[in-house]
């Protein structure tokens, strides 16, 4: 493969070899779907989608009632929580209280009442073609964790 | 004078490949929100490997000394495209600054196949290296959109064609608001025959991208399926991948044979080994 990128009739250079190196490097990664930015597993949209979507809520709960936090609305610095979110399940709980403390003072300075504590919900929902709406499925509190009141 | 083997129109194609891509990456450096990344805790930095070491997202100063010097290299490369430092001072802010923008925890594609597909022409910078760097920077092209296609029917299987996959990946995204529109993606999403269809080239396309590249008759038509393709993911889901437009044009374009017939816009005399006039008709 070296030869195939080198010119004929000459040794392959840095150009050739760094190109082979980082191929068989995305092959590796393609085989173990491992992440090794910016080599990636090129995982783009290659789970299949249906009418079910899951997706994550944290609820700021407080004594004056509820909210759901809108990561949107905290800065593009917080924008990555739902990312985070499927994972923290498995983090201790030091931990999650770490993460979801910095969320909960974001949302108390972007206008959220104070809470003591957040609940994280792992929501799935079917989608209709066209409705704007979709019908909830099932909601599972995933953990509960410190907030910021 | 050039390498062995290597014609001039080669090496030409190199400088200029190189000045499209420098371009790019000062347009992305200069004017990213990077800085708004600054304000994230501790505790949120969830890093890409090589940025680990950092410990959490830096200052707003430091995004602006990164910003300010990577564009000043890539401005740089854009007037002196076969000088070897300013392109990769570029290319490294541009790597810095998408994996900070990545260490939010969600991995972003955007910069992916310009930071890895560049890299041969980051280490082959002259004349002697042109053919290596273009041949070595389309392989990676080809391979990394196969490996796309790859993971789709390893993953999915011949469904994401064949089931109504592609139409609810329309529909979420509508349902987004992310695109400008979601009339486009609604058009094709209710229409079963035309979501398929679509599926169907898409991941075709992926998958005979290699050979695309490969073959040099074939090389501009890829470019126009590139084109289409992530013209249309703007427009369906309003994800931003102009970057792989550019680097696939980067590797496919015979730049020499454009410069020669519009004219001498580039400064000439600057490749390193003497090339210093447009040669023959080979393009990339």
């Amino acid at each position: 493969m070296v030869a195939a990128v080198g010119t004929a009739g000459r040794r392959p250079g840095a150009p050739a070899l760094a190109a082979v190196a980082l191929l068989v490097v995305i092959a590796f990664a393609v085989a173990r779907d491992a992440e090794w930015w910016p080599v990636s597993s090129m995982r783009l949209f290659s789970s299949p989608r249906t009418a079910l979507v899951v997706s994550w809520d944290v609820v700021a709960e407080a004594p004056g009632g509820e909210r759901r936090i809108h990561f949107a609305e905290l800065g593009r610095a917080y924008r990555g929580a739902h990312a985070l979110l499927p994972t923290m399940r498995r983090d201790d709980q030091h931990e999650r209280d770490a993460r979801c403390q910095e969320w909960a003072r974001a949302a108390v300075r972007a206008g959220y009442p104070p809470s003591s504590t957040l609940r994280v919900e792992r929501v799935t929902k079917r989608l209709s073609p066209r409705a704007s709406d979709a019908t909830l499925v099932e909601r599972e509190v995933v953990f509960r964790c410190r907030g910021a009141a | 004078m050039p390498g062995r083997g290597v014609s001039d129109a080669t090496a030409r194609d190199l400088v200029l490949a190189r000045r499209v891509l420098a371009a790019y990456m000062l347009l992305r450096i200069a004017v990213g929100p990077y800085s708004a990344l600054a304000g994230q805790p501790e505790e949120l930095f969830a890093p890409v490997w090589f940025l680990a070491p950092l410990g959490h997202m830096p200052t707003a100063g430091v995004f602006l000394v990164i910003q300010v010097a990577g564009a000043a290299a890539a401005a740089r490369a854009v007037a002196r495209p076969s000088s070897p430092l300013p392109f990769a001072g570029a290319w490294v802010a541009l790597l810095v600054l998408a994996g900070l923008r990545g260490s939010l925890g969600k991995i972003l594609h955007n910069d992916v196949l310009l930071l890895v597909a560049a890299v041969p022409m980051v280490v082959g910078w002259s004349a002697r290296d042109a053919r290596q760097a273009l041949a070595g920077s389309r392989l990676l092209v080809g391979g990394l959109y196969f490996a796309a296609g790859y993971q789709k029917l390893r993953h999915t299987g011949l469904d994401w064609v064949f089931s109504d996959n592609f139409r609810w990946i329309l529909y979420q995204a509508a349902r987004s608001g992310r695109a400008v529109t979601d009339r486009v993606a609604l058009f094709v999403a209710d229409r079963a025959w035309l979501a398929t269809a679509s599926a169907a080239a898409l991941l075709g396309a992926e998958l005979v991208a290699p050979l695309l590249l490969a073959v040099r008759r074939l090389r501009l038509p890829f470019l126009a399926v590139t084109i289409a393709f992530h013209g249309g993911t703007w427009l369906t889901l309003g994800l931003d991948y102009w970057g792989w437009i550019v680097m696939v044009a980067a590797v496919t374009v015979p730049w020499s044979r454009i410069e020669e017939r519009l004219g001498a816009w580039a400064p000439s005399g600057v490749i390193p080994g003497g090339v210093s006039a447009v040669g023959g008709r080979t393009g990339p």
